[in-house]
């Protein structure tokens, strides 16, 4: 792997085994210099583990891992110049919050006052900058973790690895957080991997995302490619709330159906064409919109019946829970002052076009 | 951070409670005892002032703490890499480091002296005299340094291995993520986490050796401070006793000074930051193989060796200079035959010492609460405990109870129950932090918010939790009432029961050498059976629990 291509981080075929658990499996991975890759999973899925390897504290038991062009399987942790904040953000007892983020700046042998400096802006940064003369028992976990953020942000180094770094933030707190790291980012140029559960706050701020699940890498890509063409239903479920119908595909004549159970069928368009037969139809919340018959046969709409369960409230978004028969079905609306709102119990009908209809993997 | 907390009146009347007893157990016998020689006129100031700068007490009070500094330093040079070893090494090195480190807490130290002697005595015949090899600094005092080195080894070995071994592994990979070195971080992250350890190890050794009597009595050394608390006391005379009183004064002196200093390691539960990952282990190359096999074949000198003579003495080896004479198991029967009368009662004394302490400990480390001044309180007092050598608190007693010691037998035998129970208490309280700390983190709030009843709670969670460190407490009582000498020899002076003053006066006479170290064998033995059961004890319960139990637990269960 060569330095010229800009790529900070490559993984090739890279595999984990941990006490004879295989943890990770086939990573392909190419992180160019300055991008920030959000890796979303669920837990188990060996994101931390991922991390970790690259940071050097479990070893690849496969394939290679360069930084920089370098080979650095055989590399100390200490010499791969990767900083990385642990899920359950270690504070060390015998240091103030900051003598905490000032060790990493302490290997950098900079002056004292610059050595300040820089303690003052990573804290300020995460909103910590009152608790610098606090000792970690007196933090909670939210601020400890804001300061085990500040601390390898703060380290200045060529690749950031957080593991988790929100998970104890409130709401209010991940955001402003996200935003901070994009705006760092940005500044210092640096790469930065990120792994969460949640990609909610992370998500938007993610040049791409990439989705482990059992090991395995699923997709990765773009969030918006990722959004709308998932791979798998892993990746469309970790995306974000997807209508995902179980079924298998089959062709009548010159028109390919989609039989899901409870005989609903479902006419698909012909990019959505798929080889196998057993299948997963897939579609987003809001591709669906309240119909008229009349309107659907007009526009060729695919159609479904159904009865309104409940409805969730998203700030700027009303999430309708439809059951058409045994399938539950969700649906995106922009909130309005419309009266004809679909209510709870209503029956309604709902409809989409075709094209947005993708068949997944079984 | 630890909201503060109201006392609730049960748990204050408790604690008063407690306090009151330690305060009528030890602060009343010493008052007592240090009272009597405040002067009240010209010329007992004078008196006294000539007992205390008597260059033979100041002389001895020295070489006392030299020797014990000495000593200390001595395991330290081995315990403390072996420490390091064995956190980093392979499973089976560390069950092995472990296995021989508890060794030599299986002999008391009066037998280890012996050991020592004998040894030094066929060395000195083949023409290797060990107490030159002292080059003169220590005169002849190198087999009691050895002995202390020997016997005290554990203390600091297994304080140390239990702390590094609940250092969360992550606090010293964020710093290796930070581009720091090794030597940074054992500097900057492992040294601040195990130095309290170290030194919690290193001054209850230090304590235990100047309160010691039996090793330099049965290496012949009377010149310093313990002893001469006691021969002091032997005389019988007035001066004698005043000389016993200014000893143990001086002798208090001490050990106050010592637990002052060391009040933040021997006071403070280290807190677990455990997260039931292995520790941290680095790479191990072929320079760093050889030195754990160094170790681990130095402490197997250190703890097979004492053992394995004491086994070859009691078969009649080791005599008029000789190797191996005649090597007989005869000894063993005449040992039990003169060591069954006397078991039966030494067993139950020993029981009643570990019920004791197994129940003081456990009510000074559940009345313990960090955010209550009435819980703080009881840790304190328990924890001053430390300061207080048994051999001053079982003079206070033989001085109190001087009157009564006729008219009333049983009394001295209380007496000398408290003196070992209050002994153990500071220690074994520290067995209980871990289950303490686990059901304090959730587990009794947790059955309270499903509606759990204080008796259900307690019935079916924190008897269950506490139950290992409970039996864990009793072994150490039972183990130190069976190995006690010191006060023994105070309040009992020439009885035969414990068994381990017999053993020592069997070994002390002359002839009686080998049936001596037959009894010591038994000793070993049932020393051996006590501590073991401190190991199973505290592999109970709460270790089924999670990681973070497990590794506590075994951490535990490895320091005894």
């Amino acid at each position: 792997m060569s330095d010229r291509d800009g790529v900070r981080l490559a993984l090739e075929r890279a595999g984990v085994t941990i006490d004879h658990r295989e943890i990770l499996r086939h990573i392909d991975l190419q992180v160019p210099r300055g991008e920030l890759l959000v890796i979303l999973g669920n837990t188990d899925s060996g994101k931390s583990t991922l991390l970790r390897a690259i940071a050097g504290l479990d070893p690849l038991s496969s394939g290679e891992l360069h930084i920089d062009g370098a080979d650095v399987r055989r590399l100390r942790t200490e010499w791969r110049g990767a900083a990385m904040m642990m899920q359950n953000f270690p504070l060390w007892p015998n240091r103030s919050v900051s003598g905490n983020v000032a060790f990493g700046l302490e290997q950098q042998r900079m002056k004292r006052s610059v050595r300040k400096l820089r303690i003052q802006h990573a804290l300020a940064r995460v909103g910590m900058l009152d608790f610098r003369r606090h000792w970690p028992w007196q933090l909670s976990d939210s601020q400890r973790q804001r300061v085990a953020l500040a601390r390898t942000l703060a380290a200045g180094a060529r690749l950031n690895l957080l593991d988790e770094p929100f998970s104890t933030q409130d709401e209010q707190h991940r955001r402003g957080l996200a935003q901070m790291l994009k705006q760092l980012h940005q500044d210092q140029e640096t790469t930065t991997l990120i792994a969460a559960r949640d990609g909610q706050a992370l998500v938007p701020i993610a040049d791409r995302v990439a989705v482990l699940h059992d090991g395995r890498m699923q997709q990765l890509g773009t969030p918006q490619a990722l959004y709308d063409t998932p791979s798998n239903r892993v990746v469309a479920e970790t995306m974000g709330r997807a209508n995902l119908i179980e079924g298998e595909t089959e062709h009548v004549g010159e028109q390919t159906l989609f039989r899901a159970a409870g005989d609903l069928v479902i006419p698909l368009f012909d990019g959505a064409l798929v080889r196998p037969r057993k299948g997963t139809a897939f579609f987003r919340p809001h591709d669906l919109r309240p119909v008229c018959e009349e309107q659907a046969t007009r526009e060729n709409q695919v159609c479904f019946s159904g009865r309104v369960d409940h409805v969730e409230f998203l700030g700027g978004v009303i999430r309708y829970a439809l059951k058409t028969g045994d399938i539950k079905l969700w649906m995106d609306q922009a909130r309005s002052d419309d009266p004809q709102m679909p209510r709870v119990g209503q029956q309604i009908m709902v409809g989409l076009a075709p094209e947005k209809i993708r068949i997944l993997d079984a | 951070m630890t909201p503060k907390q109201p006392s609730s009146w049960k748990r204050v009347s408790v604690t008063l409670c407690l306090l009151g007893l330690l305060a009528l157990l030890v602060a009343w016998p010493l008052g007592g005892l240090f009272w009597d020689v405040v002067p009240t006129k010209h010329g007992e100031w004078e008196a006294l002032r000539r007992i205390l700068v008597n260059n033979d007490l100041q002389e001895s009070a020295i070489r006392s703490l030299l020797i014990a500094l000495t000593a200390c330093a001595l395991a330290s040079i081995l315990a403390v890499p072996l420490a390091f070893a064995a956190v980093r090494s392979t499973p089976l090195a560390r069950g092995t480091i472990i296995a021989l480190g508890i060794l030599p807490l299986f002999t008391p130290p009066f037998v280890s002296a012996m050991v020592f002697g004998r040894l030094s005595e066929v060395l000195s015949d083949l023409g290797l005299s060990m107490t030159q090899a002292s080059a003169g600094v220590f005169d002849d005092h190198l087999l009691l340094i050895l002995t202390y080195a020997s016997h005290f080894l554990p203390f600091i070995l297994f304080s140390l291995l239990i702390r590094l071994t609940t250092i969360d592994r992550s606090l010293q990979e964020t710093a290796r993520n930070l581009q720091a070195s090794r030597w940074k971080i054992w500097r900057t992250v492992t040294l601040p986490q195990a130095a309290p350890a170290y030194a919690f190890g290193a001054c209850v050794a230090l304590l235990k050796m100047l309160e010691d009597v039996g090793a330099p009595l049965m290496l012949g050394h009377n010149d310093l401070l313990a002893p001469q608390l006691l021969s002091g006391l032997h005389l019988g005379s007035e001066q004698g006793m005043r000389l016993a009183i200014a000893a143990a004064l001086v002798l208090f002196t001490i050990s106050a000074l010592i637990v002052l200093l060391a009040w933040h390691p021997l006071s403070r539960a280290t807190s677990s930051t455990a997260t039931g990952k292995q520790p941290l282990r680095w790479r191990r190359g072929p320079a760093m193989r050889l030195v754990s096999v160094g170790l681990i074949l130095a402490v197997g000198a250190v703890s097979l060796g004492p053992l394995a003579w004491l086994v070859v003495l009691s078969l009649g080896g080791g005599t008029s200079g000789k190797l191996w004479p005649t090597l007989s198991a005869h000894n063993f029967t005449a040992a039990l035959q003169s060591a069954l009368p006397s078991l039966p009662p030494s067993l139950t004394f020993a029981a009643l010492t570990g019920v004791m302490v197994m129940l003081l400990s456990t009510l000074a480390a559940v009345l313990y609460r960090p955010s209550t001044r009435s819980g703080r309180s009881v840790r304190f007092a328990v924890n001053t405990l430390f300061a207080v050598p048994g051999l001053v608190l079982a003079l206070a007693y033989w001085e109190m109870i001087g009157q009564y010691r006729e008219s009333w037998p049983g009394i001295t035998l209380f007496a000398l129950i408290s003196v070992v129970v209050l002994k153990q208490i500071p220690l074994a309280q520290h067995l209980f932090n871990g289950p303490l700390r686990e059901l304090r983190n959730g587990g009794l709030t947790s059955a309270a918010n499903l509606g759990s009843a204080a008796s259900a709670r307690s019935l079916g969670i924190s008897i269950p939790t506490l139950s290992g460190a409970m039996g864990g407490a009793f072994a150490i009582g039972l183990a130190a009432a069976l190995s006690e000498l010191s006060a023994v020899l105070v309040l009992l002076q020439d009885r035969e029961i414990p068994f381990a003053v017999q053993v020592y006066h069997t070994l002390r006479t002359v002839g009686q050498g080998p049936i001596g170290a037959a009894l010591g064998v038994f000793l070993a033995g049932l020393l051996a059976a006590a501590l073991l059961a401190v190991y199973a004890q505290l592999r109970r319960p709460w270790r089924q629990a999670h990681p973070v139990n497990r590794q506590t637990a075994n951490a535990l269960a490895e320091m005894v």
